[in-house]
């Protein structure tokens, strides 16, 4: 009677282990992924972060939302890298989720796990629910970007907040990418743009720092 | 002395001799005969390729010797384009029905029209589908009997005949596009010139060019030969007029003169 | 780079001389990609009216002995399935890319792999087989297109890459390399007028039954070499794995996470990814299955790839089936935690009567 017993404790054990998200999969990458509504620039912000990893050596991979359901309506993308080669290149446990509006972060917020990040732009998202064990990183993104003179490089702000919480170090290389996008159009924007980046990037450092 | 023999007629050594499976009094051996002879007259044989329809003249590659490619039903002037882009120095040319161009190659024939294709189609309108049994075709006469419009093709049911040769002309890529037929001795040189004329463009690179033959089908229609012959001018020729449709250098040269 | 743009690529490097295609999601990258590249290089570029139009396009490039290609996903590639049929039966080499998208009909733009079945077991009318090549990864996007080419030309058929909206869509790093240096195969047969010589005729029309019957038997024949010499396949980690995983394309690489996960936790994992779906690597898979006790077999659709692999280990393993549809596809999660459920159970020693 008491092997037996025994044996049902012994199958149950897994089980429990299946519950915890967290244990099933041990993060062997980082799994980023960008929300926002179309325009918002999630969709670069997300290119650069993965262009930016392999530059540092990483293995990355970048996969958009693509074809209809990306006009006019929301816009993500993923990204996910790691020093191991990436096998799905779709997130399935959020690292980190960056929700550039209310919409987007409805859509993922279910991604988040104890131990991400979730950073919020608080400008377009003014509530958000409990997410216990989650580092939030709560900033007016498209406010700061408007401030400091171009509305339309919130994805900018948002490119830097990620370089900085996954650990990117290269400033010279990241504001190589970010030259590489925007540096023929207008030097004045670009200008603009790399303090934005820096914005972020600090943000982001501070934020993982933590 | 003995007088020289004058020769007066030789067959083209681009046809070959082999018999056509044609039946007595089709035009489809006429108009084999005169592309064997404007290709011989320009000297094509050895840098053309011709494509081959799905239809009647399926075996016109055992007739013809020339190189030539089969086309799924329809599709001759896409895989001409596709020839003639891969290899733009061949003369290429496709030989179509009516059923094979104007009803399930519709959209091949007019974007190949439309592009101003460099190839030339001949286009042989007989009012019916030959080789599947005599079913109607989209240039079916009003009234024709088929053995799909047995009661005789009615517009409020099947719509009227499309005439190819006015439809095509209405786009601006072709160069050249002619109707004629091969019902006598007198149409059948007219008809000579118009495919002499339509090779000409794509050699001069002006672009696509079309001939539509109107031919008998004695089979089909239930006529004996010389009868079918007569009824392409006294019935089919008044729904499918004589002519010239499109002739893109003689609206220039007219422009010129103007 | 994208897997779609890895193709463009890949076909510039292997030679591809004409290019025909026509619009669709997701693999629009590619039409526009050689848009782009084609004419500046003095190669043939031309947006055809219809898929049908395009894969006839392709047919009488092929026939000229040009390099000759098409890409599209899958509601354009049943279009194509008409030329494919007429290619095959004609010998002519063409390469075909499928980025596969959610179907049936109209179906949706997401990743998926219902087509699995239509490239497999030739797709349109008639008795004949398109060599079907899966890649898993941009790069694979790139070094498949340059053997695309190379198989197409080697054995006169068709070759079909069969990918899917996810490989086409991912950008990951690629490098840019040039395809082994080869000869290129002779085409005495292609159509390039008939200079000092009688006219070839290129068809698949055998109307008398003894002729036909005969070129069939030559088909086959050549299906027969192919499947003897052409078979691939990747065996990752099964040497002792006790469960192994099967996928092709996206389902390969969700399944070489789930095997590293299960490794790091210490239990006995495998994935084995055919690379060739037509000819199927049935004798590579199962030498590569010399512990398993079970199979696993995921993909982005419902039982199709299944079927081979219960072909080729004569059902003699049991098999856990993951299957989605409409753009789902398995999770690492889900195949971590099968995985898991499958190695432990014999450890725990559950008393399972034999």
């Amino acid at each position: 009677m008491a092997s037996v017993r025994k044996v049902k404790k012994a199958v149950a054990k897994p089980k429990r282990r299946v519950v915890n998200a967290a244990k099933v999969c041990p993060a062997a990458t980082t799994e980023i992924l960008l929300a926002g509504s179309g325009g918002q620039g999630v969709i670069l912000a997300g290119k650069l972060v993965a262009q930016a990893a392999i530059g540092e050596g990483y293995n990355a991979t970048y996969i958009p939302s693509y074809g209809a359901e990306v006009r006019g309506g929301t816009a993500h993308c993923h990204v996910k890298m790691g020093r191991r080669p990436i096998g799905s290149p779709i997130v399935e446990d959020a690292t980190i989720l960056v929700a550039m509006n209310e919409p987007s972060y409805k859509a993922f917020s279910s991604l988040l796990r104890k131990g991400s990040t979730l950073v919020v732009n608080s400008s377009l998202v003014p509530t958000i629910g409990k997410h216990p064990g989650v580092k939030i990183v709560s900033q007016e993104l498209t406010k700061i970007a408007a401030d400091m003179g171009s509305m339309r490089s919130a994805n900018m702000l948002v490119f830097g907040v990620c370089a900085g919480l996954v650990g990117l170090k290269d400033r010279e290389q990241l504001l190589g990418i970010l030259g590489g996008v925007l540096g023929k159009k207008n030097p004045g924007l670009l200008e603009v743009n790399q303090r934005i980046f820096e914005k972020g990037f600090e943000l982001g450092q501070a934020a993982a720092a933590e | 002395m003995i007088a020289t023999e004058k020769k007066v007629f030789a067959r083209t050594p681009v046809l070959t001799p082999k018999m056509t499976h044609y039946c007595p009094g089709c035009g489809h051996g006429i108009v084999h005969r005169l592309v064997a002879e404007a290709i011989e007259h320009y000297g094509l044989r050895e840098r053309m390729v011709c494509v081959a329809p799905v239809g009647c003249s399926v075996l016109a590659y055992k007739y013809i010797d020339v190189d030539m490619s089969e086309a799924a039903h329809g599709r001759a002037p896409a895989v001409a384009t596709g020839i003639k882009r891969a290899r733009p120095e061949l003369f290429v040319m496709t030989y179509q029905g009516d059923g094979d161009l104007a009803a399930i190659g519709t959209a091949e024939i007019v974007h190949a029209a439309n592009r101003g294709e460099n190839i030339s189609v001949i286009f042989v309108n007989n009012a019916v589908y030959g080789m599947t049994g005599g079913q109607m075709a989209p240039t079916t006469l009003l009234g024709q009997k088929t053995k799909t419009s047995p009661a005789g093709r009615a517009e409020k049911l099947e719509g009227p005949p499309i005439k190819v040769s006015e439809m095509l002309s209405t786009l601006d890529g072709p160069s050249y596009i002619a109707r004629v037929t091969v019902n006598k001795p007198a149409n059948i040189r007219k008809a000579k010139q118009a495919i002499l004329t339509a090779f000409g463009r794509q050699l001069d690179g002006k672009g696509f060019s079309l001939v539509e033959v109107l031919s008998p089908c004695p089979t089909y229609w239930r006529l004996p030969p010389q009868k079918a012959a007569e009824a392409v001018e006294n019935w089919m020729m008044k729904t499918f007029p004589l002519g010239v449709y499109k002739d893109k250098e003689a609206a220039d040269g007219k422009r010129a003169e103007g | 780079m994208s897997g779609n743009d890895a193709v463009v690529e890949g076909a510039i490097r292997a030679g591809v001389e004409c290019y025909f295609g026509y619009p669709i999601t997701p693999q629009n990258e590619i039409i526009a990609g050689m848009a782009a590249r084609l004419p500046g290089l003095g190669r043939a570029f031309l947006q055809s009216e219809s898929e049908l139009a395009a894969i006839s396009m392709v047919h009488g490039a092929a026939a000229a002995g040009k390099r000759a290609m098409t890409t599209s996903s899958s509601p354009g590639i049943s279009l194509m399935q008409e030329g494919i049929s007429y290619i095959a039966g004609t010998r002519l080499p063409v390469v075909i890319v499928n980025v596969q998208r959610g179907g049936p009909g109209l179906g949706n733009i997401a990743a998926a792999q219902g087509d699995y079945f239509q490239a497999t077991r030739g797709g349109g009318n008639g008795d004949y087989h398109v060599i079907v090549l899966a890649p898993d990864c941009a790069q694979e996007m790139l070094d498949l297109t340059f053997q695309a080419f190379d198989l197409a030309d080697q054995y006169r058929t068709p070759v079909m890459i069969l990918s899917d909206g996810r490989i086409g869509q991912t950008m990951e790093p690629v490098e840019l390399r040039d395809p082994p240096a080869k000869k290129r195969v002779e085409k005495p047969w292609a159509l390039t007028g008939a200079k000092g010589r009688p006219g070839h005729y290129l068809c698949s029309l055998l109307l008398p039954v003894p002729e036909l019957a005969e070129h069939n038997r030559l088909l086959q024949k050549t299906y027969r070499e192919i499947e003897r010499r052409e078979p691939r396949g990747e065996a990752y980690q099964t040497a002792d794995a006790g469960v192994v995983f099967i996928g092709y394309g996206t389902c390969a690489r969700i399944a070489r996470e789930a095997t590293d996960i299960l490794r790091d936790e210490g239990l006995k994992a495998g994935m084995f990814r055919p690379i060739t779906l037509w000819p199927f690597p049935n004798k590579k898979l199962v030498a590569a299955l010399p512990k398993a006790k079970a199979l696993v077999v995921a993909e982005m659709s419902t039982g199709q790839l299944l079927q081979d692999v219960r072909l080729a280990t004569s059902d003699k393993l049991p098999i856990e089936f993951v299957g989605y549809t409409g753009g789902e596809a398995p999770t690492v999660k889900e195949l971590v935690a099968i995985g898991r459920k499958l190695l432990q159970k014999p450890r725990n020693g559950n008393g399972r009567k034999k």
